[in-house]
Formats: structure tokens, C-alpha cells, sequence
């Protein structure tokens, strides 16, 4: 069987009989309402999306101030408080007997 | 021409020669849409709807996947509108949009084209064996003739269907392939090669089938 001829006459019978361009009754009155139908304002989704993106924004917000607060602020040597704290606890002893004698 | 076409909102590039090949009409439409009225959209749909249809027929058998490509097409003309930048005429921008819709359509409905051959209707066998026999008394313009390129095609990889259908059956140009589908020239040319060579080996298989 001679291929390269039947793929041809196979090629031809299709060019020979193109597909109808029929349309049914009606069919644009379909795609819009269905245009319609997929564009229609849904309020629900529109508050949650909303109430969702503000609930982020905060979180966002008070993470990049708690970061910028602990770069910026500066921080207490707590080896300087102790030692600080432990010198003025020893010295409240001898600064009431120095008191006393006065 | 200049205000004009800032009035119906296509871009700051001037594009006056295109201009004047396109309908005013459908231009004002298409703007018309994009400014929010929908109810603009339905003319248009319905200038392009046989010509959808018949772009749709070529890849669907059943005529409700024929109507769901087609709502598809129209769907996504509408949300993708705004893309539109009238360098050429809305029907090429629609039919890039059809094609390529019904591509994916033809990925995503893969059917098992493992079917043998053997289901061929008697008229199609018929038709073989007068053309095994003397190919020239075959006629081309027989029923038999196009249920079986019709087979044939629904057998083929969505890629081979769709080149063969749009370079060999419709006849277009590789650069037009190339527009419709958005693959570039080189690879049209080699989805062109692979195409040809998977339908000669469907229509070898054929013919063992059929003298087995």
C-alpha cells in the first residue's frame, strides 16, 4: 500500500469537507450570562479578603517595630546592673553606721 | 487620529495605518468593554461565534466539548481584553486565543489512542481495499473517506494534531502556525517533522492491521 499516496488522499478528504460553523440557538446569550455569572460581586469574599489583608498588614507592622525596637533601644550591660546593684546593697550598711556617728 | 485613538484607549504607539484596516465599530466596542460595559461584548461574540465553532470542530468530536471550548475561548476573551493592543485585527487576536485554547483543550482530554484499528466500520475497509487496490479509484470526497482521516487524527499527540490540522489541512504558512500558536518557527518546523512521521506510522500500522 502506497503510503505517502493515502496519507494525501486522507489530507484531501479533510481539506474537502470543513468543519460547519453552526452556532445553536442563542449560544452568546449563554456566554454572557455566564461572563455574568463568573464577574459577579461576592461581598463575603470581598470583606474577608479585606479583613485578612488589614490582620497582616498589623502583624507585619508589629514585627517591624519590635526588630527596629530591639536594634535601636540600647541594651543594660547586666554584668554592670549586678555588680552595680551588689556594690549598693554592700555599701547601705556602712553608709547607715557612717550616718549614725554623725 | 491621534486623539482618536487615545479616546479608545490602545496604547501611546501610533499604529494609524492598522487603524484604518480595522472596523471602527468593533473598535469602539472593544473599548466600550474595557471602560466596564459588558454588555458591549455580546455583538462581538456573536460576529465571531461561527468562526469559534468552526476552529473548535476541528479538535472536538462531541458537540458539547465543541460548545465548552467555545465558552472557554469567549471567557478568556473577555478576562484577557485588556491585552489586546489593536496591532492587528481582533479576528487574529481571537483566533490565536482559539487555537491555542483548543490545544489545551486536546492536552488535557488525552484519550486512550491505543484503540486498534480493527474498530474500523466496514465502509471505512471497504474504502482501503479499493484504495490498496487501485488508489486512484478512491474518492477523496467519500464519507468513508473522512471518518477515517477523522480516526486518524483523533490518534495523534495534541501537538502532531494540531500542526497537521493547521499546516497540511488548513493550509497555512509555518510563520502564521507560528502566530496562532506562539511556538517559535524552528520548532514549528520540528513539531512539522515528528508530526508527519507519527501519522506514517499510524497509517503503516493501518495497513498491517488491516492485512493481518
Amino acid at each position: 500500500m502506497d503510503l505517502v499516496e493515502l496519507e494525501r488522499k486522507l489530507i484531501a478528504a479533510a481539506r474537502a469537507n470543513p468543519p460547519s460553523d453552526t452556532v445553536p440557538v442563542a449560544f452568546e446569550k449563554r456566554v454572557m450570562a455566564r461572563l455574568t455569572e463568573l464577574h459577579a460581586p461576592e461581598y463575603a469574599v470581598f470583606w474577608a479578603r479585606g479583613l485578612w489583608r488589614g490582620a497582616f498588614a498589623s502583624i507585619a507592622a508589629a514585627v517591624v517595630v519590635f526588630a527596629l525596637h530591639m536594634i535601636v533601644a540600647p541594651r543594660a550591660d547586666e554584668s554592670e546592673f549586678f555588680a552595680d546593684q551588689f556594690e549598693s546593697a554592700m555599701l547601705a550598711a556602712v553608709d547607715q553606721e557612717q550616718e549614725v556617728d554623725l | 487620529m491621534q486623539g482618536a485613538e487615545a479616546h479608545l484607549g490602545f496604547g501611546s504607539e501610533p499604529c494609524f495605518a492598522k487603524l484604518w484596516q480595522m472596523d471602527p465599530a468593533e473598535l469602539e466596542l472593544i473599548a466600550a468593554v474595557r471602560a466596564g460595559r459588558r454588555e458591549c461584548f455580546e455583538p462581538l461574540v456573536k460576529k465571531y461565534l461561527p468562526r469559534v465553532f468552526a476552529t473548535a470542530r476541528r479538535y472536538a468530536r462531541r458537540e458539547s466539548e465543541v460548545e465548552d471550548i467555545v465558552q472557554e475561548v469567549w471567557i478568556k476573551a473577555y478576562q484577557k481584553l485588556h491585552t489586546y493592543r489593536a496591532r492587528a485585527p481582533f479576528e487574529h487576536w481571537l483566533m490565536r486565543l482559539t487555537v491555542r485554547t483548543c490545544y489545551d483543550f486536546l492536552r488535557a482530554h488525552r484519550r486512550n489512542r491505543e484503540r486498534a484499528f480493527s474498530e474500523l466500520t466496514k465502509p471505512e475497509l471497504d474504502w482501503l481495499e479499493q484504495f490498496g487496490q487501485q488508489p486512484d479509484t478512491a474518492n477523496e470526497n467519500a464519507d468513508a473517506a473522512r471518518q477515517l482521516v477523522e480516526r486518524l487524527l483523533d490518534r495523534l499527540s495534541p501537538s502532531a494534531r494540531l500542526v497537521i490540522t493547521l499546516l497540511a489541512i488548513e493550509g497555512r504558512s509555518v510563520k502564521e502556525v507560528s502566530r496562532l500558536t506562539g511556538w517559535s518557527v524552528p520548532l514549528v518546523k520540528v513539531r512539522a517533522f515528528r508530526a508527519r512521521a507519527e501519522m506514517r506510522r499510524l497509517l503503516a500500522k493501518i495497513a498491517t492491521e488491516k492485512y493481518l
